[in-house]
């Protein structure tokens, strides 16, 4: 493997790490740039950007992970631009680093949740790319954060008594000798565990109402890319780019579009636009090593098809 | 790259580069201070480990930046297997770490064209500072950042951490991912038969570092570290206060400073925290000892 440790861009203040393609891997693959999930610096979430740039250059892919300006390692620019303009620009800044110093003329741009939006966003006005992985693109509206917030509390005390609390030696000592607080115990179950599902069940059933009876606007060319909706909207009226949406299971963000954007999910996948695939097991960040294993698969097979 | 952070024209430069032998190359920033103001001393930044160490990476960063502009010379770098560095997960041991932190001294020592350096370690980084300044004639001081001094107690810590943080995630009620391998810390055993899990909170934890960790004690240290040290705890931990009680035995001068303050290697790393009055506590320490 080898790795060469990069500053670049118009002023100098981008820091990132070019992975080569293993030698006898085939050539003439698509260059990869990968953008930080959120304020997470480029080795990304668990490491696992060191990991796929490194299993996609195995592939003959060359893979540029960087920082975009004021996160990891790179400094803000000094030119101010909002950070809705800037991050496009920095991307655009890498791929026009990898044409440079390598004659790399077309692009797959890689990103997990912020970084998932960053790489579209670029894609929606670069002709150099062809395809977008967006691995948890999260967001949306308050309401539908509150419901993520309350499928998370729900989860957490269902495992916690279904695998922990029930089995715990410790718990039962508690129980014997009466240190435990019955009330709590009572709010976590009723409140946490069976009053949420049934309010998240109720919001669900809502939105897919509303849905109905409000039926998503059409494309516009103009219209700003900070949601999956519009984003999809955007696929939809656009060729030549393909999209790999990545989430994890039980995200919240999945269901929402999965109501939202129902008939755009469907004919985006028909028309080979679009694939869309869960990983089993993971959290937003991917932690556990199986589904770090199981994203990179997914990638590299998406990847692999394209080339 | 050069940072002018301020209006009194101080230019940081900063350099990305791999440095090490060609099958174990190392990642690492080095921040050259302002031209004319650069000190006899350098100072080598040693991160924690694992995902301690994707979460302190901001204020890492932003602590070499500081230092950089007060005319220290800096490097900050991943360790093997580590980051940037080349290596996957389970090719990382303290041993190997260790070596590192002595290959970055003397890279610092190069670029810097310092004597002596100044060693800067946060958790797992600190007991490894600790562990490789002991001995050393070329290391001036040691900023110890909430050490890790017991090896099983860190594991027992992030081993908490990493069951807690599965409860949010974990299927409900779907046994057969509960199952799934490397899902749950599903236990293993180690070379001397002892329980351990293979993966915390996104790592590969592998028997030989788990080993390695389970014997790490640095009340068993022999020689001092350094002359000079500053001790930084949030928290005061009765670990901690028997190190300072062992390495003042051992003849070094202690300083200490409770500074109360949220631990950002544990905060979700999008809230962007930097604990600054722990930085600026350190900056201001270095500045004072380097002259």
């Amino acid at each position: 493997m080898k790795e060469k440790a990069i500053l670049f861009g118009k002023f100098k203040t981008l820091i990132g790490v070019v992975s080569e393609p293993e030698p006898g891997a085939p050539a003439g693959r698509a260059a990869v740039v990968l953008s930080n999930a959120g304020l997470i610096h480029r080795i990304g979430p668990n490491r696992v950007y060191v990991k796929l740039a490194r299993q996609l250059a195995a592939q003959g892919h060359r893979v540029l992970r960087f920082d975009l300006s004021g996160v990891g390692d790179s400094q803000p620019r000094p030119d101010h631009l909002p950070v809705e303009e800037f991050t496009i620009d920095d991307v655009k800044q890498a791929m026009d680093y990898l044409a440079a110093a390598y004659g790399d003329e077309q692009f797959l741009l890689m990103g997990h949740c912020a970084g998932a939006y960053h790489s579209f966003r670029t894609a929606a006005v670069d002709g150099r790319v062809q395809g977008v992985v967006m691995m948890n693109p999260d967001g949306g509206e308050t309401e539908w954060i509150e419901y993520d917030r309350k499928r998370k509390l729900t989860r957490y005390y269902s495992n916690y008594y279904s695998q922990k609390s029930l089995f715990s030696k410790e718990t039962w000592q508690r129980i014997a000798g009466g240190q435990i607080s019955y009330r709590n115990v009572l709010k976590n179950v009723a409140q946490n565990m069976i009053w949420n599902r049934l309010t998240g069940l109720f919001f669900k059933l809502k939105q897919q109402i509303k849905q109905r009876l409000a039926p998503p606007p059409p494309a516009a060319t103009d219209e700003k890319l900070f949601t999956m909706e519009a984003i999809l909207r955007r696929c939809q009226a656009m060729d030549g780019i393909r999209v790999l949406l990545i989430y994890s299971e039980g995200a919240t963000s999945l269901e929402r579009i999965q109501i939202s954007m129902k008939s755009a999910l469907k004919q985006l996948s028909a028309a080979g636009k679009l694939q869309v695939q869960v990983i089993r097991g993971a959290d937003h960040i991917f932690s556990p090593l199986e589904s770090q294993t199981d994203l990179i698969a997914v990638i590299k097979n998406w990847t692999a098809a394209r080339s | 790259m050069e940072v002018n952070p301020s209006d009194r024209g101080e230019l940081v430069r900063l350099t990305p580069f791999y440095f090490g032998p060609a099958e174990k190359q190392l990642f690492g920033v080095y921040y050259a201070p302002p031209p004319g103001q650069e000190s006899e001393f350098g100072v080598l930044l040693c991160n924690p480990w694992g995902q301690e160490y994707v979460r302190a990476h901001r204020a890492q960063a932003q602590l070499a930046l500081r230092l950089a502009r007060q005319g220290l010379p800096v490097l900050r770098f991943d360790y093997f297997a580590c980051g940037d560095s080349l290596g996957a997960d389970e090719e990382g041991t303290l041993a190997q770490w260790q070596a590192d932190v002595r290959a970055a001294l003397q890279e610092l020592k190069r670029r810097g064209r310092v004597e002596e350096v100044f060693v800067v370690g946060l958790r797992l980084g600190a007991s490894l500072g600790t562990l490789v300044a002991s001995g050393r004639e070329d290391v001036a001081g040691l900023v110890l950042w909430e050490p890790v001094v017991n090896g099983p107690a860190y594991l027992a810590e992030l081993r908490a951490w990493h069951e807690e943080k599965q409860f949010y995630f974990l299927s409900e009620g779907r046994e057969e991912a509960a199952q799934a391998p490397g899902l749950s810390a599903a236990p293993g055993e180690n070379v001397r038969g002892e329980q351990f899990p293979t993966e915390l909170l996104g790592f590969k934890l592998h028997a030989n570092l788990c080993a390695e960790l389970q014997t790490l004690d640095l009340l068993n240290l022999k020689r001092k570290p350094a002359r000079r040290m500053l001790v930084i705890e949030s928290q005061a931990q009765p670990a901690v206060e028997q190190f300072r009680q062992q390495v003042e035995r051992l003849g070094a001068q202690v300083d200490y400073a409770l500074i109360e303050s949220f631990k950002m290697w544990t905060e979700d790393p999008d809230k962007g925290l930097v604990p600054q009055p722990i930085l600026q506590a350190a900056i201001h320490w270095l500045t004072q000892e380097a002259g």
